[in-house]
This record gives structure tokens, C-alpha cells and sequence, in this order.
């Protein structure tokens, strides 16, 4: 990472033109106070009507079965451990960059922190919902967390991967919501200054008595950077976790030592994607293109060029590790992959993570708001059906070829993943309504810095 | 009393078991009152069960607390009546667990005869055909329910006005294999000057075979056929194993030449047919042939052992004029000398409904010195009595108006035979037409008086499969609908004195079966029958006179006939009818359990397929599932296809059983979509006094559309994984991968006894799937429907794999039973969020359903993928109460949303823990899983594998013992024994070893 900040030279400001300060609390704070426009309406329908068609999805599958989806006796996930996987990826962005990216000192984080955390809390929601719903009996889940019962003491299997999910995911999300919220503090404040009326009281509420004093600032300075600290083994522990899922089991495709590194390169890369497409909508609609800027853009392209790479490393590698063990499953898993019936599946993945980041060696396709966006989502496409082709393309041809069969999924199942994208941008889009989207006090820090290097520099 | 029957078992010993029955022993004045007391008992303890279902029309007259409590009745405890099994004509020995008045489980009655402890798919299914919903359930007149009262007078009245007319009186029935039934019947057919007309649907032991051996033998029997002293056995077309009159006394005594092999070597299995059969399946050569080569085979193999035969020449002359037999010749060489170096050890058997090869066949058995060794014309079958003029002549004669009153017992020939459209029609306009059926066919819908008969499991009844084997039923429950005994109704309506069925039985064993005994004695000897459900071989067996051999004219006549028969066209493409080993001749076709059982050799559940070969579905241009219609004669279905290799390229297979129209009301679970277009029946053509189901000139086209078959397995082959194996020699080792031991991290776990293990012999077992429904009827394992089953969601614990190697064209056939190995290291048990599937001390990988939450990870972390998830509220769909009495009390039933799997039947080994504990007995001594008490080849060996003697020990110390993904380190709890293709003296094609 640090090799990226090297590449940050001080000639290419963060922030574009010298807005002042003021200007830079109107446009973050201005948008939540004013009405919204008809592009947030517009997208708010869209995204809720995905949640609306969700909420049936997972209404119908609560109340008939799992039956109502496509798996069967031999591919006992699909769907809905793909969309997990998925959205804990998702889910992984946001902590980077504000945890780690603070810890090396990355001033480039500053403009895109804020949103890339929010996206975080709600990718870690979306994720959090499918272990639930993926149950044959949803209304029993607490019996997957440990808490003293009158069953016998009956104890959750300490041993399972799943288990150790509850604690990842949950630790992870609680983390990531305080670290959210705590940088949210001082803008709250702001806020809470702006407004009037209940929102005023809303605002003062949540920014706990902020007052801005120097003993303040210094205090919430430690406790974010402690907080960093805290962070910072989460973003590699969840998605660790996440991968003994399906490290630590038997089936051809999923026992395999590389999946830790392999899944948390991947989770950063999906993440950044994510922030790169959620960005480029926001700020275009946010019209604060001066905050969010071409650079920020093109540090996160870096940053996927990286972890591409890294991805595609991890797939060849597994494609070597089955050829050099010798053992006929996992080679045979692996030609199946890449030759069986969801070989489109696997190929659309190479295509997607691998070939297509490759663009971004080119600083002007880096540059290249169409590029950019199109990569960015491809990137995602791809990594979706990474996780797709790790759950069912193992799962469908394991070791007995009697139980072979095959997977197709049902409407509600796709009902589901619309959903989960419903909710992740009806979330999204009140998140922009209600808080702001860019952390602006770290903004003016930046631009406070900025201007002494200026100055530095005339000087 | 208790689950377990190691203890002295009540039915089989007649000094342990009545000793401690106090009324049933002690009631020596009078032939009755003991089982009066009896069947009091057994009326009061069904109320408890069966008044839910009663209560609605019939008044519940016992609904009163027990004063003096029946003896062995003890709620919940169940206890175990021996009976024989009805759900076909070969009458195997059953012994039914009843609780609380009903039966909830049937099982193989070891002390029988024939069927020596085995019982069948479809007798296991019986259970669930008595508790069917859609069973008549009381008579009937022209569609309106009547009381028996009014029918017997109806039909008293039509029969006097029959004979007063002069017309015939005719009952037509499946082969009565019972001799008090069949006095029942003769008796009322003799007051009313009627015949009976025995007819058996569906392919195996064919009318030919009878008249073959009356052109030979003077009488027109079926031998019986004894494979277990048969060293090499050839079978022509013929499915004994799967689908034959015996299925399960050929499979105990087949498999018990084959257990025999390490003693007596290994035996021979050659297989000459058109359409891969489970017989075929399990020989150790396969010659492809259509029915003309199969004749001709036949009658080369006679002329060649004719010729090397003593007092053979006259059959060799007959010969003469025989046609060339091209590519079989080599082949057919070697075979005549094969069969001659095995003399006297070995069988030769045909399915042919052709005269010349039944009479080849016959005259090689009788050349050979079979006869008298594997064949047995002394005690023949008595399972197949039918001939086919026979009933051609009844249907002339209904077609002209010569019949006056057609009773059907049993049978649906509407439904099962070529013209059901003619039949209907002559039905409808009989004076009198009768259906004695429990179900409501097609026939009970043509014909005005419908006698809804009782199930098997209702009656009284007794049986002689064979002579010398007697064996007896008894009502296991009180009757659920107001039905009657189908032998009581004739008994009515022959105006004898006795109607009451049980009585009529007894009077006839009094006569004839007891003949010297005192009344006193008989009551005692009657007894001890019904507890044993047989009576003991000392009884007298009227000994068959030894047979004329025949006379040289007709015979050398009929062979020189079938010699001049047109020589056979290899590639004019022919249909063959075939039975499937779930629907047989599709009695049963109603009941979910058969419906869902997936055929070991299509894979397929719920839909009929019609099987082609590879060669043949690439030139129709068709796949797995594509409609195709094919038309023979006049008649044509339409099935889905099913690409078989091991099928021969010009025979196109079609299995009967399937299309009835009354398949629509399927028990509780939704039909597959079907029509009459189904009904491969009506391909069969009645032609020369024979119904010729096989070599039946075709022609066949796509015609359209696709019927996606519900296929259970869609790999055929093992892809080069050592997963199953077969070997060339009882000797031979198998190289399976395994790990050494002590590689536990934590060093080796305490092993207290029992550590349950289970041993399959592959080499015995033939796939014939009786334990899979076994299985389910002990574990209450859902039926889903054949939606359901299309979508991969079959819910059976145990399911027998099937995996062709070697030739694609003819390739070996390998079955392996599935079931959860209970893996000592069990990969599911670890990723289990909650601990609901966790590890005994005995070993058992145990499923703890309510606190099962459903994430499914064991399954899809199991190596065998043996755990089956409910999907939806399976058990929901068993809505009407009647058919929920077939659900198993020892058995949780689980809801939708949780994980289940075998168990090793835990709820048998727990009672057998229990019942040992209290005696002071080894527990492992006893208990028999419920699939392991079905087999008919006795293929499975459960224990204490701690035990260094016993059968568990000395299969799992043989050289062919191996287990399946041993090398995953999971250590699984199930040995398998390689299956013996013993090549030796090959005389044609054979296959790769795996």
C-alpha cells in the first residue's frame, strides 16, 4: 500500500481548486438539509422496489422451504452462500481504507473513507441476512451463538467454521459500526450547528456534546486511530474466516491452504470495485467532483490492478496445486471448473478479475470515467461469480460420481439477490440523505495541508 | 414381546412361544375358542389405531377400557405375527410388527422356506398399500355403495338368471396360490357349472413354459428352479432375479451359490437377452441377442448337446434344418461345451413365450441331467398356473355372448392386456360383471358389482408356492373399511354353509392337511401353524407321481417346427415388454413407496422410459427424456427415452405397470403426469394362444416434446475412481487405497463394544432395491413425487448406486448400496454449527433432528452425500389419517428445514440394548438393521466389529473387502466386498475389469 502513497507526489492536489472551507461544509452538509432531487428519487424507488421484491423472496422462502429454491441432495448451497461470500467481500473496502489507509498515513483516504465505511456496514448487512435465511429453520438461528440455556447447557459446536463465522462477522460488524459512527462525531457536530428543530436535536444527540475544543480534538484523534488499530486485524481476520468455511472441509475445490490470502485479496478487490462504482454515481450526483477526485479514482484502479493480479495469482496457483498433487478429485475438480457444464461461469470469473483489471496499466484508461465504471462493475461481476463458482461448481461433482447432479436457481433465489441489492442501496441512498457522505473534517484537514505544502512550495 | 427376536421367537417355536399364552394354550376342548380369544384381542387392540379411520361409517362397537387386558398386547410394545406376504402370487413368508393393533413394518419371515427371510420391494410396499386412501372401501352396485347384504342378493339373483340362460360362469383370477382359496373358488364355479381361468399379466415364467413341459412332461407345470446348486446358469432372456413368479427365493438361493463360491468355486452366469435386465445385470457374461437369436440360440445349444448326449439323436435330427447363427456360433460353441462339462450342476432357464425355445430349454435341463438336481418337476411352481388359450378362449368366448357372469378377482385386465377397450365394453354388457379388487381399477369401473375385497394384511388365507411348502396369513389388523375377504365372497355366493372365511380355511386343514387328527389335537396343531405361519415339514405332501418322459413324436415335431421358423432379421427393430422391479406387473403401481423407488438399472423414479440403446437413440436422433412413440401392431405408447447402454440396438425395452387411470389418485402424493398413452400393456398382442410380450415387430419415432425423467443418477460411470471394484476371482485382492492406521492426531479413541460395522457384499447383492424401501418404511422416510425426485431431492437413506464399466455398448453392471458410513472421523460432525450431529460411544454418527437449524454444510461436507434435507414439510402431505398409520412410532418424524440420514436403524439397536441389559446378553448378538433383515441374498452383515468371530468378522477378513473413500482418513463404518465377475471358460465379449 505504502507504494502507492509514494506515487502520491504533491503536485497532484487531492482536492481540486481551493473551495475554502466553507464551501466544502455547503456542498457535504448542504445536500442533507435541502430536499432531495429527482435522481435521488429516482434511484430510491429503484432500490426499494429491489427491496420490496426481496422481502417477498425471503417472505416465500421462510414460509414454504428451502424447497422453493434450486439446490438439491448434492449442492446443498448456491445462491444464497454465494451472495454471502460476495457481500462480506463487499463488506471489506470500507475498513481498509479507514483503518489501515489511516494507519499508513494515506491522505487520499480522506475524501472517500466516509462512504466506503458506510458501504462497509451495509455490504457486512446484506451479508449478515443470508446465513439467516440459508437455514432450513431461520427462527431457531440463535441457537448458532453461545448463551446460557436451560438445554442442558447445550453449546454451540466450537469446532465449525460456521460458528466461528457468528464471532467474525459479528465482531467485524460491531468494529466497523463504531469506527463509522466515531468519525462521524465531529461532523455531527457540525451539523447539529446547521440545523434546527428536532433535526438539530437528532444531530446533537449523535455528535455526544461535541464542542471542537483542542482537548476534544486531540482525544478523538487517539481514540480514531486506536480504533484503527482494532480494525486493522479484522480486515484480514473476517474474510480468513469466512475461507475456513470451505478450507477446512473435505470437498474437492474447497479444502485448499491457499483460500485465506486468496479470499481477503479478493475481498479488497471486490470492495474497491464497489467503492469506485458507488463513488463515481455520488459524486457526479453530489456535484462535489473537486472533492472526489480523478486521482482518488486512480488510486483505487491501482489498487485493483494489485489485487487482480493477486486474484489471478491465487487461480493459477490452485490450477497448479491440483495438477502437481495428483490426486485425481482435485484435479478433476479443476478441469471441471474450467470444462464442466459451469465453465462459462468459471471463464466469465478469469475474464472479469483477471483480463479486465489489466486496463487500468494505462493511466489514461485509468483516467477514463467510462472505463472506470465499466471495469469497476465487471470486477464485481466477476468476483460474484468467483464465490459461485467456489460454492456450486465444487459442490455439484464431488467424490462419488452416483450424487453427481447440477444446480440451476430458482426465481426466489434471484428474487433474494435483488433484494440484497435493494437493501444495500436503499440503505446506501438514506445514508446520503442523513449523514454526511464525505467526512468533511477530515476534508478540511487535507485541504489545511494542502495549503502548507502550497505555501511550502511558492515559498 | 419386545423389538429384538433373538430370545426364543414366538412364531417359530411352538414349545417356548405358547408356553406362556395362557388361553391359547390351555384351550384344548375345542378347535376354536382359543382364536376366538385371539381375534378378540387383536379386534380391540385395533380400535385404538384404526377407529380414526372406522369411526365414519361403521358403528365402533369394542370402544370400552380392556377389563382383563389381552396377553400379549402391551401399548407400544410391539409384538410380531408371522403371515405370509400377498402383495404377489409367490407368497413369501412375512412377519409383521404390529403396534398397538396395526402393522407398522413387515418383514421377511427367516423360517420360510423359499423365501428363507427375504422379502421384496414390493412386499415391503404392501404396508403402505393397506393404509392406502384410495383403497375401496366398501361394495358397490352400478356405482352406488350398497351394504354386502344387498349385494350378494343382487348377485345371486343375476347368477340364477345366468344359468337359468345357459351362459358360462367364469372366473378369472391371478394364479390362486392358495389351495383353500382355490377350493373356495372351484366349489362355487362346480354349483354353477363355471370355469376358472388363471392368468398372471406381465413378463416371466410365460404360458410356454407350461406348455412346453405338458408336451414333455404330460403336465403343464413350471419346474421349480434351484440356483443354489446350480454351478453354471444360463439364462435366455429371463429375469428371475428381478422380476420372475420368485424373485426372492431365486435371489436366497442364487446368492447362496455364490456365498458358497470360497467352498464349492466360483459359479458361472451367463446372460443371453435383448434388454438389460437385474438378472443380466448381475451375470458374469452378457450376450446381446434379440428374441429370434435367443430361439436360435436355444435350439443350437440343443442340437449341439443333443449331438455330444446320449439318447440325444432324436433331437439332434430334429435339428437338422437349423438356420446359421452368424456371430454366436464361436460363442454358442463353447457354451454347449461349458454346459456339458457341468452336467448335473447346471440350469438353463428361458423367458421366451415361444413353444420351440421353452422346449429347448427344457430338453437341455433334461440332456444335461439338470432335472431332478436344479430342476424340480416333482415339487414344480405352483406360483404360475395360467395358460394363454386359456384366456384367449375367454375372450372369444365374451366377444360371441357365450358368458353369462365374469367374476375378475384381483387382476385389471381392462388395464392389462392388448384390447382394454373391447374388454371394457364386453364387461359392460354382461349380464353380470364382478370386480373383487381393493382398489378402484379400471375393471372395478366397467363392471357393475364391485366387491371391495380386503388387503392381505386383512385376511385369513393360506398358501403352497410349491408342494410341501404350506403356509398360512393371519389378519394382522381389524379390517379398516367395511371390505370382505375376496374367498368370502365366493363362499356367499356359493350358498355353503360356512361363510365365514377363517372357518372354511380351518375346516379345510382339518381335512386335509390334518387328516389323522383328534379334534383336540388339531386346535393345538392349528395353533402352533398360525403362530409359525407354516406348518413344519413333517406335514404330508401329496408326492407328484414320477413324470412320463414324453413321447418322442410331438416333441421332435415341435422342435423341427421352431427349427423352420423364420431365421432371425438382426436389425428390424422389436419391442419387449418388460417388468420393472418396483411395479413388477403394476399391481402396485399406486403406492408413492414403489412409485418413488428408482429402478436399479434406468435410475429413474415416478416416470416410465422406454430404454434404447446408445447406437439406437443416436440414429432416432434422441436423448434422455425425449418423447418417443413406439408403435407395434396397432397400438403405440409414448414414453421418454432412456439411453441403456448394455441394450441391444434393435430391441426397444418398454416396462409395464405404468398408465392406469385410476394412477391419478397416487396416496398422498402428486402423480406424475401420465396417460393412457403409457400403457405398455396394450402392445401385447395375443397371437397362436400365446400373449407375446417380447420380439414384438416395431417401429418407433420422436415424436416431440420431452417428459425430463426424474433420474437419481446421471453418472453412469466411476470416472476412473476407485470407488467400486470387481474382481476376477474370490481370491483376488482388491487394490483399494487405504490409510494406515494410527494417523489420529489425538492417538486412538477408546473402542468400548458394541463399535457398530456394517459389510455389504457386492458380490451377493443384485440391486434389487428391497432394502431401499425397507428402509423407508422403517425410517418414515417422505415420498416426495416425481417433481420433487427430478430436482435431485430423493429423501431415501440408503440408495443403490449403479455403475457401468467397461464396453459402452455392453457394458458390466456394478450396484453399491449408499448409505451414511458412520465414519469414525465423520467430516459432517465437525461443521456442524449447532452439535446436532455428533458421535456415540458405539461408533453411530447420531442426526438430533430438533436440534437440527438447517444450513445443510454436513451434506454438503459429506464425501457419500448420504444426508438428505427436508426441503418442505414433507410430512404434511400425509394428510388423510389413514395413511399416517403407516409412519413407524419408533421413529421421529422430522419436519421441513432439518437434516436426516440412516442411522444404522438406532432405534433397533437401542432396543435391542435395552431387552440385552435386562437379560444380561450381548446385545450385538442379535440385531438386524431393517435393510440387512429385507435382503433376499443375505448380501449385508451388521455387528460389534470388536468381535474377532462371526459373520461381520470373516467378510471384513476377506481379500475382496474394501471401503469407499477410505483414503479421506474419515474412517467409515461400512466394508464392501468386491463384486466376482468369474470370466473362466469366457466364451464371448467381456469387459474391462474396474
Amino acid at each position: 500500500m505504502s507504494a502507492i502513497g509514494h506515487s502520491l507526489s504533491a503536485s497532484q492536489p487531492l482536492i481540486l481548486g481551493d473551495p475554502g472551507y466553507g464551501a466544502i461544509t455547503h456542498d457535504v452538509a448542504g445536500s442533507l438539509e435541502g430536499r432531495p432531487g429527482t435522481a435521488w428519487w429516482a434511484a430510491f424507488l429503484v432500490a426499494a422496489s429491489a427491496l420490496g421484491v426481496g422481502v417477498v423472496a425471503i417472505g416465500y422462502t421462510i414460509a414454504v422451504g428451502i424447497g422453493t429454491w434450486g439446490l438439491n441432495r448434492t449442492v446443498g448451497w448456491g445462491f444464497d452462500i454465494t451472495n454471502f461470500v460476495f457481500w462480506v467481500g463487499i463488506g471489506h473496502a470500507g475498513t481498509l481504507i479507514s483503518a489501515i489507509l489511516l494507519l499508513l498515513r494515506q491522505r487520499w483516504r480522506t475524501s472517500i473513507a466516509r462512504a466506503a465505511e458506510a458501504m462497509t456496514i451495509f455490504a457486512v448487512m446484506c451479508a449478515a441476512l443470508f446465513p439467516f435465511i440459508h437455514m432450513g429453520r431461520p427462527w431457531l438461528a440463535f441457537w448458532m451463538g453461545p448463551y446460557p440455556n436451560t438445554r442442558g447447557s447445550l453449546w454451540v459446536n466450537f469446532r465449525s467454521p460456521l460458528v466461528w463465522d457468528v464471532f467474525a462477522i459479528s465482531t467485524y460488524f460491531t468494529v466497523s459500526l463504531l469506527f463509522w459512527y466515531l468519525g462521524m462525531v465531529p461532523d455531527f457536530g457540525t451539523l447539529r450547528d446547521r440545523t434546527r428543530g428536532l433535526k438539530q436535536r437528532i444531530y446533537g444527540w449523535l455528535s455526544l456534546g461535541w464542542d471542537g475544543s483542542a482537548r476534544t480534538w486531540q482525544r478523538y484523534e487517539k481514540a480514531c486511530l486506536l480504533m484503527a488499530g482494532l480494525a486493522t486485524p479484522l480486515v484480514v481476520s473476517v474474510h480468513t474466516i469466512v475461507s475456513f468455511d470451505f478450507a477446512t472441509s473435505v470437498i474437492p475445490g474447497w479444502h485448499t491452504t491457499i483460500f485465506p490470502p486468496y479470499f481477503v485479496a479478493g475481498a479488497v478487490f471486490s470492495g474497491f470495485a464497489m467503492v469506485i462504482t458507488l463513488l463515481m454515481v455520488t459524486r457526479k450526483v453530489m456535484h462535489i467532483e473537486y472533492l472526489i477526485t480523478d486521482k482518488h479514482l486512480e488510486q483505487m484502479a491501482k489498487v485493483l490492478l494489485t489485487t487482480g493480479m493477486l486474484v489471478g495469482f491465487a487461480y493459477t496457483t490452485e490450477l497448479f496445486t491440483a495438477w502437481y498433487s495428483g490426486n485425481m478429485y482435485e484435479r478433476f475438480t479443476f478441469m471441471n471448473r474450467a470444462m464442466g457444464p459451469y465453465a462459462w461461469a468459471y471463464w466469465l470469473m478469469f475474464c472479469c478479475n483477471v483480463f479486465v483489471p489489466q486496463v487500468f496499466w494505462s493511466k489514461r484508461l485509468r483516467h477514463s470515467a467510462a472505463v472506470l465504471f465499466v471495469g469497476s462493475l465487471l470486477v464485481n461481476v466477476g468476483m460474484w461469480f468467483e464465490r459461485f463458482n467456489i460454492v456450486v461448481t465444487s459442490l455439484h461433482r464431488d467424490y462419488l460420481p452416483s450424487s453427481w447432479s447440477h444446480y440451476v436457481p430458482t426465481l426466489t433465489e434471484v428474487g433474494i439477490l435483488v433484494g440484497s441489492f435493494g437493501l444495500f442501496f436503499t440503505c446506501f441512498l438514506l445514508f446520503v440523505r442523513v449523514a454526511p457522505v464525505v467526512a468533511f473534517h477530515e476534508v478540511k484537514h487535507t485541504l489545511a495541508q494542502q495549503r502548507e505544502e502550497a505555501r511550502h512550495a511558492a515559498a | 414381546m419386545t423389538r429384538e427376536r433373538d430370545t426364543k421367537t414366538p412364531w417359530m417355536d411352538l414349545d417356548t412361544s405358547l408356553a406362556p399364552r395362557g388361553p391359547e394354550r390351555s384351550d384344548e376342548g375345542g378347535a376354536t375358542p382359543a382364536f376366538f380369544a385371539r381375534r378378540d384381542f387383536l379386534k380391540l387392540a385395533g380400535i385404538s389405531a384404526t377407529a380414526l379411520a372406522a369411526c365414519e361409517r361403521l358403528p365402533v362397537r369394542h370402544a370400552i377400557p380392556l377389563l382383563v387386558p389381552a396377553e400379549d398386547v402391551t401399548p407400544g410394545v410391539a409384538v410380531h405375527y408371522a403371515g405370509t406376504c400377498t402383495a404377489c402370487p409367490a407368497a413369501c413368508g412375512l412377519v409383521a410388527t404390529v403396534r398397538d393393533g396395526r402393522p407398522v413394518k413387515l418383514e421377511g419371515h427367516k423360517g420360510h422356506a423359499l423365501s428363507q427371510g427375504g422379502l421384496c420391494a414390493v412386499g415391503q410396499a404392501d404396508l403402505r398399500a393397506l393404509y392406502d386412501g384410495h383403497r375401496l372401501q366398501r361394495p358397490s352396485l352400478g356405482g352406488k355403495d350398497v351394504t354386502w347384504a344387498e349385494l350378494d342378493a343382487a348377485v345371486k339373483t343375476k347368477l340364477d338368471e345366468v344359468q337359468a340362460a345357459g351362459k358360462k360362469v367364469v372366473v378369472l383370477s391371478s394364479t390362486l396360490v392358495s389351495p383353500s382359496a382355490r377350493q373356495a373358488v372351484l366349489s362355487f364355479l362346480a354349483a354353477y357349472n363355471g370355469t376358472l381361468i388363471e392368468h398372471d399379466p406381465g413378463p416371466g415364467a410365460p404360458s410356454a413354459l407350461r406348455e412346453a413341459y405338458q408336451i414333455l412332461s404330460g403336465r403343464a407345470l413350471a419346474p421349480w428352479f434351484d440356483a443354489s446348486k446350480a454351478d453354471l446358469l444360463v439364462s435366455l432372456g429371463d429375469d428371475p432375479l428381478g422380476t420372475g413368479p420368485d424373485p426372492v427365493a431365486f435371489t436366497a438361493s442364487w446368492a447362496a451359490r455364490r456365498r458358497a463360491a470360497e467352498s464349492q468355486g466360483a459359479p458361472r452366469h451367463v446372460q443371453i437377452e435383448g434388454s438389460l435386465s437385474l438378472t443380466g445385470a448381475n451375470a458374469d457374461e452378457r450376450w446381446l441377442a434379440t428374441s429370434a437369436e435367443r430361439r436360435l440360440i436355444a435350439l443350437s445349444l440343443l442340437s449341439q448337446v443333443a449331438h455330444r448326449s446320449q439318447g440325444g439323436q432324436a433331437v439332434a435330427d430334429a435339428l437338422k434344418g437349423l438356420a446359421p447363427l452368424g456371430e454366436f456360433a464361436s460363442r454358442v460353441e463353447a457354451l454347449a461345451g461349458e454346459l456339458l462339462k457341468h452336467r448335473g450342476h447346471g440350469l438353463v432357464v428361458s423367458g421366451a413365450n415361444d413353444l420351440g425355445e421353452q422346449l429347448a430349454v427344457a430338453l437341455l435341463n433334461r440332456l444335461l441331467g439338470n432335472e431332478g438336481k436344479t430342476v424340480d418337476l416333482t415339487r414344480p411352481s405352483l406360483l404360475r398356473r395360467g395358460l394363454d388359450r386359456e384366456l384367449a378362449g375367454l375372450l372369444t368366448s365374451l366377444a360371441s355372448g357365450d358368458v353369462g357372469a365374469l367374476f375378475v378377482l384381483g387382476l385389471d385386465p381392462v388395464e392389462q392386456g392388448p384390447d382394454g377397450e373391447a374388454l371394457k365394453a364386453a364387461l359392460g354388457k354382461l349380464p353380470l360383471a364382478v370386480a373383487i379388487t381393493d382398489r378402484p381399477t379400471a375393471t372395478a369401473a366397467a363392471c357393475r358389482v364391485v366387491a371391495a375385497a380386503h388387503h392381505g394384511l386383512e385376511s385369513w388365507g393360506d398358501f403352497e408356492p410349491r408342494p410341501g411348502v404350506l403356509t398360512l396369513s393371519q389378519p394382522m389388523t381389524r379390517p379398516l373399511f367395511a371390505t370382505r375377504s375376496a374367498f368370502e365372497s365366493f363362499l356367499h355366493w356359493s350358498g355353503v354353509p360356512t361363510t365365514d372365511y377363517r372357518l372354511y380355511l380351518m375346516e379345510r386343514w382339518r381335512k386335509d392337511v390334518f387328516p389323522g387328527a383328534q379334534a383336540a389335537d388339531f386346535g393345538a396343531l392349528w395353533t402352533a401353524a398360525v403362530a409359525s405361519g407354516s406348518v413344519s415339514g413333517a406335514v404330508a405332501v401329496a408326492a407328484a407321481s414320477a413324470l412320463p418322459s414324453g413321447s418322442a413324436g410331438p416333441v421332435t415335431e415341435a422342435l423341427a417346427t421352431a427349427a423352420r421358423a423364420t431365421p432371425p432379421s438382426h436389425d428390424a427393430l422389436e419391442a419387449e415388454l418388460i417388468a420393472e422391479v418396483a411395479l413388477r406387473d403394476g399391481r402396485r403401481a399406486h403406492i408413492p413407496w414403489l412409485r418413488e423407488l428408482p429402478d436399479p438399472l434406468t435410475r429413474a423414479s415416478w416416470v416410465p422410459c422406454v430404454r434404447v440403446a446408445p447406437k439406437r437413440a443416436a440414429k432416432l436422433g434422441v436423448k434422455d427424456g425425449d418423447l418417443i412413440t413406439v408403435e407395434a401392431g396397432k397400438a403405440s405408447v409414448t414414453m421418454g427415452v432412456r439411453i441403456m447402454p448394455g441394450q441391444h440396438e434393435s430391441v426397444l425395452a418398454i416396462p409395464v405397470g405404468y398408465g392406469r387411470t385410476d394412477e391419478v389418485k397416487l396416496a398422498g402424493v402428486e402423480a406424475p403426469p401420465s396417460a393412457s398413452a403409457q400403457n405398455a400393456y396394450r402392445l401385447a398382442k395375443l397371437e397362436g394362444g400365446r400373449l407375446l410380450l417380447s420380439g414384438l415387430p416395431a417401429s418407433a419415432r420422436p415424436s416431440g416434446g420431452r417428459s425430463p425423467l426424474p433420474l437419481m443418477q446421471v453418472q453412469s460411470e466411476t470416472a476412473g475412481r476407485p470407488v467400486i471394484h470387481q474382481v476376477a476371482s474370490y481370491q483376488e485382492k482388491v487394490h483399494g487405497e487405504h490409510l494406515p492406521e494410527g494417523r489420529d492426531l489425538f492417538g486412538p479413541k477408546p473402542q468400548p463394544s458394541p463399535q457398530w460395522h456394517m459389510a455389504i457384499d457386492l458380490d451377493a447383492c443384485t440391486g434389487c432395491s428391497a432394502c431401499v424401501v425397507a428402509c423407508q418404511a422403517e425410517n418414515n422416510i417422505a415420498s416426495v413425487g416425481a417433481e420433487e425426485m427430478g430436482r435431485h431431492r430423493d429423501m431415501h437413506w440408503l440408495r443403490i448406486d449403479r455403475y457401468y464399466v467397461g464396453d459402452a455398448d455392453n457394458p458390466d453392471v456394478l450396484f453399491e448400496p449408499m448409505l451414511c458410513q458412520q465414519c469414525g472421523h465423520a467430516p459432517c460432525e465437525t461443521v456442524c454449527p449447532v452439535a446436532a450431529t455428533v458421535h456415540s460411544t458405539d461408533g453411530l454418527n447420531q442426526q438430533v433432528y430438533n436440534r437440527c437449524v438447517g444450513t445443510r454444510y454436513c451434506a454438503n461436507n459429506c464425501p457419500y452425500k448420504t444426508r438428505r434435507f427436508n426441503w418442505f414439510n414433507n410430512e404434511k402431505k400425509l394428510t388423510d389419517p389413514v395413511e399416517r398409520l403407516v409412519l413407524n412410532p419408533d421413529v421421529v418424524v422430522r419436519s421441513r428445514g432439518v437434516m436426516e440420514k440412516c442411522t444404522f436403524c438406532v432405534q433397533r439397536l437401542q432396543a435391542s440394548r435395552i431387552a440385552a441389559q435386562k437379560e444380561g446378553r450381548q446385545e450385538w448378538a442379535s440385531v438386524e438393521t431393517a435393510c440387512q433383515e429385507s435382503c433376499p441374498a443375505r448380501a449385508i452383515s451388521f455387528g460389534d466389529q470388536n468381535q474377532a468371530e462371526g459373520a461381520l468378522a470373516a467378510q471384513r477378513k476377506k481379500p475382496r473387502a474394501f471401503q469407499v473413500l477410505a483414503e479421506l482418513g474419515v474412517e467409515p463404518r461400512v466394508t464392501y466386498l468386491a463384486r466376482v465377475r468369474n470370466r473362466q471358460g469366457a466364451t464371448g465379449h467381456h469387459g474391462e475389469e474396474a
